[in-house]
């Protein structure tokens, strides 16, 4: 029997073929592999260090404007925020997006000159606002495992000095704020 | 050959079309960076006033309002300004944050909003009615703008801001936040009938926009609940998270595949004396 032997542009159109379906097989089972792994890294890491919160509203401004995206990083197991921490925390059913002015054990109280004392010391640039009235009836102790929060817009931010508000449970804080991922003329902008 | 023009072709097609969708998005994005410096300048010299500083400012902005009320339409048009800025406006369902600048000052409607001539200041008093105008966008230079692509979108959406939508100023007087009661054609510079004792603002983006978005001035601490409620972070679906989160590690992946690809050995050969192999080879 004659064996068949192809020509040079049999082989090669063959070997084109073999080849284009090699890389399909290879590059889809890449992208099966790698979204797997993107998917199981993204989990990990939102389940144990990171989540995502887009700010809303004026309360935190100019820190992190309304339509921000920040990027928080949650509290290590008895790990608690620190004065000057921008925190998220739920309050109810809802979110919340403040800076810790005080924690437990700090005295707060706010002279009728309208500066803002915490622990014998006035607050550096706080300008006044329009929660003053209640704090100003009810000078306080942080209670012990609890965090005396402030928007950085003192005007327009309905946080702490409000009776209704008060203070907030430390537990209930879900990450403190590390940088700003939008807009993106931020990210070279540190987060203040 | 005719395989590798096809694909180049598309490349270029898909490439244009992305150009041309994200042109706004990145355009627009590069414009508010731009005027970044002199908004924070102006938030940092406005931090530094005093409080007699700031009553002064007020005091001139009122005694304006008197004027304009009086029929001296231009008499707001170079009020007292902290670093070159009378504020800035803020309309976050939008994503609008831009400096307000005098209406008398040059190109101010290339990057910012003005005082609408013969309208009031927003001073926040009760009776006024101040008013705000905007460009409805600014285009690209050259094909671009040709191609009616938006280097900077300024107040291009007004038209999308709903009936409850918050609006800010930030003002050196006093922050003020507003909110929207009423879109659409609202032009009057008197405030509502019966509502005399509210503040009110008008914006509008001008020549070829024709949105107007009517809003009332919400205070502290009566409009606490109008404030709490537009102030709450929006925390996104665990899903979202694991996917933004995860996405950087699927685009190394991506890019060391590509690596591989490139760099990848040959493994099917043609006979060394084949008259082609040559051809395959390069």
């Amino acid at each position: 029997m004659e064996q068949y032997l192809p020509t040079d542009k049999e082989l090669l159109r063959e070997m084109r073929r073999v080849r284009r379906k090699n890389k399909r097989k290879r590059l889809a089972w890449g992208l099966l592999i790698w979204s797997a792994i993107a998917a199981a890294a993204g989990w990990f890491v939102f389940n144990r260090y990171y989540t995502l919160a887009v700010v809303q509203g004026p309360g935190m401004s100019p820190a992190a404007e309304s339509g921000s995206v920040v990027l928080c990083r949650r509290l290590e197991t008895g790990q608690k925020p620190k004065q000057g921490d921008i925190v998220l925390f739920g309050q109810g059913k809802e979110w919340q997006l403040k800076r810790v002015a005080a924690v437990g054990g700090d005295q707060v109280a706010l002279s009728s000159k309208g500066n803002l004392w915490i622990n014998g010391a006035a607050l550096k640039d706080y300008t006044g606002g329009g929660m003053d009235a209640d704090l100003l009836q009810s000078p306080l102790t942080v209670p012990e495992g609890e965090l005396f929060v402030l928007g950085d817009n003192y005007a327009l931010s309905v946080d702490s000095r409000s009776s209704a508000f008060g203070t907030v449970p430390a537990e209930d804080v879900a990450g403190v704020v590390r940088c700003t991922l939008w807009p993106l003329y931020k990210l070279s902008n540190p987060f203040r | 050959m005719k395989g590798f023009l096809i694909r180049l072709a598309v490349l270029i097609l898909v490439l244009a079309v992305l150009g041309y969708l994200l042109y706004p998005v990145f355009s627009d994005q590069y414009a508010q960076s731009q005027l970044i410096p002199q908004m924070e300048r102006y938030q940092a010299q406005v931090k530094t006033l005093s409080a007699q500083g700031k009553a002064g400012i007020l005091a001139e902005w009122t005694a304006i309002n008197k004027k304009v009320a009086a029929g001296d339409a231009d008499a707001a048009a170079q009020p007292q300004t902290v670093n070159g800025l009378m504020g800035i406006l803020e309309i976050p369902s939008i994503g609008v944050r831009l400096p307000i600048y005098p209406a008398g000052m040059e190109n101010a409607l290339q990057n910012g909003v003005t005082p609408i001539p013969g309208w009031a200041l927003p001073t926040g008093q009760k009776g006024v009615r101040a008013g705000l105008t905007g460009a409805n966008g600014r285009l690209g230079e050259g094909e671009l703008g040709y191609m009616n692509l938006l280097a900077a979108q300024l107040l291009h959406r007004l038209g999308q801001v709903k009936t409850g939508d918050m609006i800010y100023l930030y003002l050196p007087a006093g922050d003020q936040v507003y909110q929207t009661v009423a879109t659409g054609a609202i032009g009057q510079t008197a405030p509502p009938e019966g509502e005399e004792n509210e503040a009110w603002l008008t914006i509008t983006n001008g020549e070829g926009g024709n949105a107007e978005v009517l809003g009332r001035l919400v205070t502290l601490p009566e409009g606490k609940d109008i404030l709490a409620r537009s102030d709450q972070p929006r925390v996104p679906a665990d899903w979202v998270n694991v996917l933004c989160i995860g996405s950087p590690v699927l685009l190394v992946g991506l890019i060391l595949m590509a690596l591989v690809e490139l760099f990848r050995r040959r493994h099917y050969r043609l006979p060394a004396d084949s008259k082609i192999s040559k051809n395959i080879e390069g």
